[in-house]
Formats: C-alpha cells, sequence, structure tokens
C-alpha cells in the first residue's frame, strides 16, 4: 500500500485514494505515423526491476494526473513532479542517481 | 490422565466456574481457562484426529503455533471450524466438537490409513491418481474431495458483526512481552504516539511462567508495574487480544483485534480489522520452540516443554504423572525443574549434548533429577497416549539401551524467532550458527518510501533469547526508532536488569537418533498438522524437489492453518542434510500474511448484504417503478430496459412488431 505525494494539491495519498495510470512519458505516435511506431506505443512497455517512471491520479483528491519515480523492487519512492513534462527533471535524476549509483535514465523515446 | 493441580495457575480464577460443551458432554473449568487448558482439567487429552493418517492427536503448544487441538466450534450462523484450542478462551456455555473423525474421535475408521502408511507417502496423490484418465474426474476427485479437508465448512450465514478501523501511530509496537513492553515505554518517554498489542489477553509473554527476575522482582510484578507506567502516559495506547496480522509497503499494518471470541454472543462486533499506517514498527514477537524429530513424537502425551510449563504455571493442568524431558538446550531444564516443585515425578531428563548442559543442569541435579547426556530417544510407546519409550544413543541408529515408563514427553529442539512480520514486507534472514536459528538480519530489512528500513526487530523476534539479552536489545532497538524519528536522545527509562544462569550452548539435532533407520524415521514427525514425516521430506529430495518451495508442495510441509510454525525450519534442516548442502543455502520458503489465519468476516467488515455494493437509483426510480419499468444493471444503477405492457414479455416488448 503505497503512499504518494501529490505535487498539486500536496496531499500524501494512499494507493486506494489514488489510480495508477501506467509507464510515463510515453511519446505519441498517433495517424501518419509508420506500424511499427505505433505498435511500440500501443503496446511495448517498460517492466523494470529497479527504477520506474509511472503516471498516477489523485482521484479522490484534486483529480489531477501527475508522475511518479518509483523502485519496483522496494517500493522506495525518489519523488513525485509535474505530469506537464515530457522528461523527468533533473534534481529528481540527481536524487535518484545518488541513491542508486550506476543507474541510467531510460531513453524518453516511445515505449520500449 | 491429565488432571488439574490442587494449586497453581496464575492466569485462573478458580472462584468461577465455566461450564462448557465437548462433544456434547458438558465439562467444567474455570474463568482464565482456554478450551485446551479445560480439557486437559478435564483429563481429555486426545483432542483430535490428524489430517491423512488419523492418528490421535493432543495440543503439542500452548499457543498460536498450534497444528493439532483444532476444534468445531459453536453452530449454525455462529459456527467455525478449526478453532485453536490454545488461543480459545473458555467461556460459559462454549460448544466445541473435536473435527476430522468418523465416526467418534475414539474410534475412527480413517485411521486404517495409518496402518496403510507405507502405500501413502509424500506426493502419492500425484503417482496414483494419474492413469487412467477418465477415473480422475468420476472416482478420484470425488473421493479425495470427500476426505479433504480440516473441519467443516460453515453452511448457514454468519449471524456476528465485524467491522473495519483506521488507526495512526508513530511507533507500532506487536508483541506485548517483556521486549515489547520495554519498546513501548522507551518510545512512549520519548513523545511518540504508541500503540502496543498483544494477541493473548495477558502481558508479560514467557517471561512470567519462566521465573524471570526483572529489576529484583519476579517478572509479573515487574509487568505490573510497566504496564501502569504506560497507561500513566497518554500518548501510549496498548490493546490485548489484538494480533499483528500482517506488514504491507510503506509502514501499513493489518491488526485483527478479537472483541467477542471470548464470551457469550452479545451486541456489538465479534473482530475489528485495524487498518493502520505507523511511521515505525517494532515487532516484539517472540520466538517458537521447535519439537524435536523422533519416532513417535506425535502422540498424545508429547508436547513441547515450554508449553508443559505453560499449562503448570498458567492453568495449574498436569498433563500426567511421569514425564520425561528430552532437549538439546538448557531452557528445557526449566520444565524439569518446575515440575519437581509441582510435586510431579521426572524419571529422566535426556539431554542429546555430549556435554550435558549448564547451570540450570547442575540444579535438576541437585534437585535428584536422573540426566542423560548424549542420549536420544528412540521411540516412543503407547497408542492414544504415551506409555513410555526407548531410550538410545543419539550418536547411534536406535538400539534400544532401556525401557522407561512415562506418560508424557516435553520436548524441546530450540527455538526459532517469529520473523514473519518481518518477512512480510521483504526482510531478510541471516542464519546463527550458534544457535541454530534464522534471525531478522538487520542490515536487510524492508524499505519504506524513503528507502530507510521500517520494520525494526525487539528481543527473541532479533534471535536473543535471555531476558537480560531480550531487555537490552528492546531497549537499543526502541532508542534507535527515536532517534530516526527524530527525538534526539530520547530520555529513555533505565534498563531493566535480569539475571540469567549460565548456559551451555545448544546443540542443534535435526533427527533423533542422528542415525535412525527408516522404520523410525517413516515414524518421526515434521509437521502434524500434515502428517509430514522425515521419512517423507527425504523422499522429496530423492525425486528431485530440491527447492524447499517445491518439496514444500509436494509434501505439504508447512501448509494449512498452523503455516509451518514448528515444522519449518526442521523441515528444511532435514532437507539440506538430504541434499548435502547447508541449512542457509537450502532457505526458507516465503513468509506470507497474515501470520494466523483471520476471519472471512473481519476482511468484508462491515461491507455486506444490502451495502456490499449499494444500488443506486436514478430520480426517478420511484416513477419508473410505478410504470412497469424492467430494470436492467448498469454498474452500480438499475436503469429501465423497457415498460411492459400487460401480458408481454421483456423479449416481446423490445422487440418490433
Amino acid at each position: 500500500m503505497l503512499i504518494l505525494q501529490c505535487p498539486y494539491c500536496g496531499e500524501a495519498k494512499e494507493e486506494t485514494e489514488l489510480s495508477a495510470g501506467g509507464q510515463a512519458h510515453l511519446k505519441r505516435y498517433g495517424p501518419g505515423s509508420d506500424d511499427e511506431d505505433f505498435t511500440a506505443y500501443l503496446f511495448h512497455r517498460e517492466n523494470p526491476k529497479g527504477v520506474h517512471f509511472e503516471r498516477w491520479r489523485c482521484a479522490h483528491g484534486c483529480g489531477k494526473w501527475f508522475h511518479a519515480a518509483r523502485c519496483t523492487m522496494t517500493n522506495e519512492v525518489f519523488g513525485t513532479y509535474s505530469a506537464q513534462v515530457s522528461a523527468p527533471p533533473e534534481p529528481l535524476i540527481k536524487v535518484i542517481r545518488q541513491r542508486r549509483p550506476g543507474w541510467r535514465p531510460p531513453s524518453m523515446e516511445g515505449g520500449a | 490422565m491429565s488432571t488439574r493441580l490442587a494449586a497453581g495457575g496464575r492466569l485462573l480464577d478458580r472462584t468461577q466456574p465455566v461450564s462448557f460443551k465437548f462433544n456434547g458432554k458438558r465439562l467444567k473449568g474455570y474463568a482464565g481457562d482456554t478450551l485446551a487448558s479445560a480439557l486437559l482439567a478435564n483429563g481429555q487429552l486426545l483432542m483430535g484426529r490428524s489430517f491423512k493418517y488419523h492418528r490421535p492427536r493432543s495440543v503439542v503448544t500452548a499457543d498460536a503455533s498450534e497444528p493439532n487441538a483444532l476444534f468445531n466450534l459453536g453452530k449454525e450462523g455462529r459456527f467455525e471450524p478449526n478453532a485453536r484450542g490454545t488461543t480459545t478462551e473458555l467461556f460459559d456455555g462454549l460448544d466445541a466438537r473435536s473435527q476430522n473423525h468418523f465416526p467418534s474421535l475414539d474410534y475412527d475408521i480413517g485411521a486404517v490409513n495409518a496402518a496403510l502408511s507405507k502405500a501413502l507417502p509424500a506426493g502419492f496423490y500425484y503417482k496414483m491418481f494419474m492413469h487412467p484418465r477418465p477415473l480422475w474426474k468420476h472416482i478420484y476427485a470425488p473421493f479425495i474431495r470427500q476426505a479433504a479437508g480440516l473441519g467443516q465448512a460453515p453452511k448457514a450465514r454468519d449471524e456476528d458483526i465485524y467491522e473495519h478501523y483506521y488507526a495512526f501511530c508513530d511507533v507500532l509496537i506487536v508483541g506485548g512481552g517483556v521486549a515489547g513492553l520495554q519498546a513501548a515505554r522507551v518510545a512512549g518517554a520519548a513523545g511518540f504516539d504508541v500503540l502496543l498489542m498483544e494477541q493473548s489477553r495477558f502481558w508479560g509473554g514467557r517471561a512470567p511462567v519462566d521465573g524471570a527476575e526483572i529489576d529484583g522482582m519476579p517478572a509479573e510484578a515487574w509487568v505490573n508495574e510497566t504496564l501502569a507506567a504506560l497507561d500513566a502516559m497518554p500518548n501510549v495506547k496498548r490493546r490485548a487480544r489484538m494480533m499483528g496480522a500482517g506488514v504491507y509497503d510503506h509502514g501499513y499494518v493489518l491488526g485483527y483485534e478479537r472483541l467477542a471470541d471470548h464470551d457469550a454472543p452479545g451486541p456489538g462486533p465479534r473482530h475489528r480489522l485495524w487498518r493502520i499506517r505507523a511511521q515505525h514498527i517494532i515487532t516484539a514477537t517472540g520466538a517458537i520452540e521447535r519439537p524435536l524429530s523422533f519416532a513417535g513424537n506425535d502422540k498424545p502425551g508429547v508436547i513441547l516443554a515450554s508449553a508443559l510449563r505453560d499449562y503448570i504455571a498458567n492453568w495449574g493442568v498436569s498433563l500426567g504423572d511421569r514425564t520425561v524431558i528430552v532437549t538439546n538446550n538448557d531452557d528445557a531444564y526449566r520444565t524439569a525443574l518446575m515440575l519437581k516443585e509441582a510435586g510431579l515425578d521426572v524419571p529422566v531428563l535426556i539431554d542429546a549434548r555430549a556435554g550435558g548442559g549448564g547451570a540450570l543442569a547442575d540444579e535438576a541435579k541437585a534437585k535428584g533429577i536422573r540426566v542423560e547426556t548424549g542420549k536420544a530417544i528412540a521411540k516412543v510407546k503407547g497408542g492414544k497416549r504415551v506409555t513410555g519409550i526407548e531410550l538410545c544413543a543419539q550418536a547411534g541408529e536406535g538400539a534400544k539401551l532401556e525401557e522407561i515408563a512415562c506418560d508424557v514427553v516435553a520436548m524441546s529442539g530450540g527455538w526459532s524467532p517469529v520473523v514473519h512480520l518481518w518477512s512480510h514486507c521483504g526482510g531478510k534472514l541471516v542464519w546463527d550458527e550458534a544457535q541454530a536459528m534464522f534471525k531478522p538480519d538487520p542490515e536487510r530489512g524492508p524499505v519504506g518510501a524513503d528507502g530507510a528500513t521500517f520494520v525494526s526487530t525487539a528481543g527473541a523476534a532479533s534471535g536473543v533469547l535471555s531476558t537480560a539479552d531480550v531487555l537490552a536489545d528492546a531497549q537499543a532497538q526502541a532508542i534507535a526508532v527515536a532517534q530516526g524519528l527524530g527525538a534526539g536522545v530520547p530520555d529513555a527509562p533505565a534498563l531493566p536488569s535480569a539475571p540469567e544462569p549460565n548456559a551451555a550452548p545448544m546443540e542443534p539435532v535435526w533427527m533423533m537418533p542422528q542415525g535412525a533407520s527408516y522404520a523410525l524415521r517413516s515414524k518421526a514427525w515434521l509437521d502434524f498438522q500434515n502428517d509430514v514425516k522425515v521419512s517423507d521430506v527425504q523422499l522429496a529430495a530423492q525425486e528431485g524437489f530440491e527447492s524447499v518451495e517445491h518439496a514444500k508442495r509436494y509434501t505439504t510441509l508447512g501448509m494449512a492453518t498452523d503455516q509451518g510454525k514448528l515444522s519449518n525450519i526442521n523441515g528444511l534442516a532435514i532437507l539440506a542434510r538430504e541434499l548435502g548442502a547447508d541449512i542457509p543455502s537450502v532457505g526458507t520458503t516465503t513468509f506470507r500474511p497474515p501470520y494466523t489465519p483471520i476471519s472471512m468476516g473481519s476482511i468484508a467488515g462491515e461491507a455486506r448484504g444490502k451495502i456490499f455494493q449499494p444500488l443506486r437509483k436514478p430520480p426517478l426510480h420511484g416513477w419508473h417503478e410505478a410504470h412497469g419499468a424492467h430494470r436492467e444493471p448498469v454498474g452500480h444503477w438499475r436503469r429501465p430496459y423497457c415498460f411492459l405492457r400487460e401480458e408481454e414479455t421483456v423479449e416481446e416488448a423490445v422487440t418490433p412488431t
């Protein structure tokens, strides 16, 4: 039962008060893109053992979507941040690098 | 015959007799009894039949780890199967029945399985019922379904009510023994909101039974003083009859409070499920004594040495007049001394260690108890109760040296810390060679949102066993927790002192005698509840089930309602020996919540019947109703699907004509 802090309303919310929205920072390939890109966008998702960026919605709070960086192995939460960005902010990357030496941010291109 | 002693029983109120029913027979006990202690007091040693071979069984423990003494309680809307007699408190009108036998407890037809035990080894079902295939559906499966299962499933609707409760605290302490009490005292003095819970109705754990002395007073007096000190702190709350059922991510804990199980049905909820968020959790859950694996160790009258002390000290009950004690550590000498003090006979104390014991052993010898070192029990004699044992050398193969008549055997195979709550959320274990136990590895605990460990263990749960060490560990852990939560150096109460007799180191004994023949091994039980023997685990290893998780599923070792609280470590030690591996590399099976079974009703809480899923009605519901709407379910809503004219079916109404 995770607790995440919504970066918009500032409330620490329990998992049951949030709804999960899957992997964050997907680049959308819409009409006109080639089949491979579209398939990857639609279906291919990371399933890392370790640092993962996710979308969450403050469903029983302010109702806004936000992003969270979490370790899938230990459920350590590195931080939550605005959904209005296409990549994790630099200070958060620094925090993760500090706590997980050797970790490299994934390329934020499309799905897998 | 088991019987009530003339005096003693610190939990009993002998001025308050209680009447209850067992298998339709009316019996008497006292307020403060458990069902198990009251049955023993009435001479009812036989309490149930085993799962597979239908062997006669009695209690082996006095607490939540009990595998044998399971009962059907109550009837109809208040029927409950598989209730442990050791944790069921006695009340006026309690109606208990033994289970897993036909036609009666004394004469059970299923016991024929015991005679066929050679034909029913581990994995029997997987081997036997494969071919021919059509037989599975029509003969095997219905037959197995008929025979399988402990107890009976309730048929009527549950008449009791249940509730959920939400709580928040800084420090949650699970376990109300001396370690938990000391930890609560420290955390409370540091100003934190503390919630302390204890699964039984009494506080202090084992210390008062084992005659510990703390700060120069008997443990019971120290416990009462500490409870008074805790009650004087407004920031400390304590709840008895509440078990820490499970630890989940980010400090989420389930507490299972049994509100009404100890009394006749009345108003109010029966169970309350606490959903707690804690900043930090301290598990002071103590340790469980392990049985020893010798032939016939499941017979009624064979009991854990610590449990025998519980029955004498807590409930003034003796299981028999002549008790043989068998041990590989110093703790069981306490049982010998207590028996002597109660005026009961100890014909021999068998110590598997060639070197014998420490200060307690000297005391026992001084009291005139015959102590045999380097010896073992070859087999236990008797059918529905112990009648004697055969003595042999531990180093040998079980050749009889002497036959000794007795009606009780008290065994002690060392202690295993209760690491369940530590492990639920990913806490790792480390093998302690000297004490032959898995204990929590403080370096690799379960981590919370901030990446720091959010569970600590205190006392025997950390793997320390003497009273002084338990208190010191609890004190140190609680101070560390308080500092971690930002209290600075807390103004902790002084560490209580506790003298402890010098103990000789324990020696692991996984099989007794160490070279036991097949005939002996196939009568040496590891898991009492599922009828798994030493020979079954060895067979599983031979057949290639090398992973402990595979061996568990193949043999059913450590399954069912007790989840292997007594059997796991013994079983995996046998597996490791068979594989030629060391115990830590074989590892344990996964500990999963809840610690002991909790009621389905408490999980559902208030969400049942009409409010399980409240029906939502549109504003025009009444109008629809009045005009003959046929409603269809749309999620939580009921919306009109069609309006029926007279003499019209739904199908006709929606079919264009």
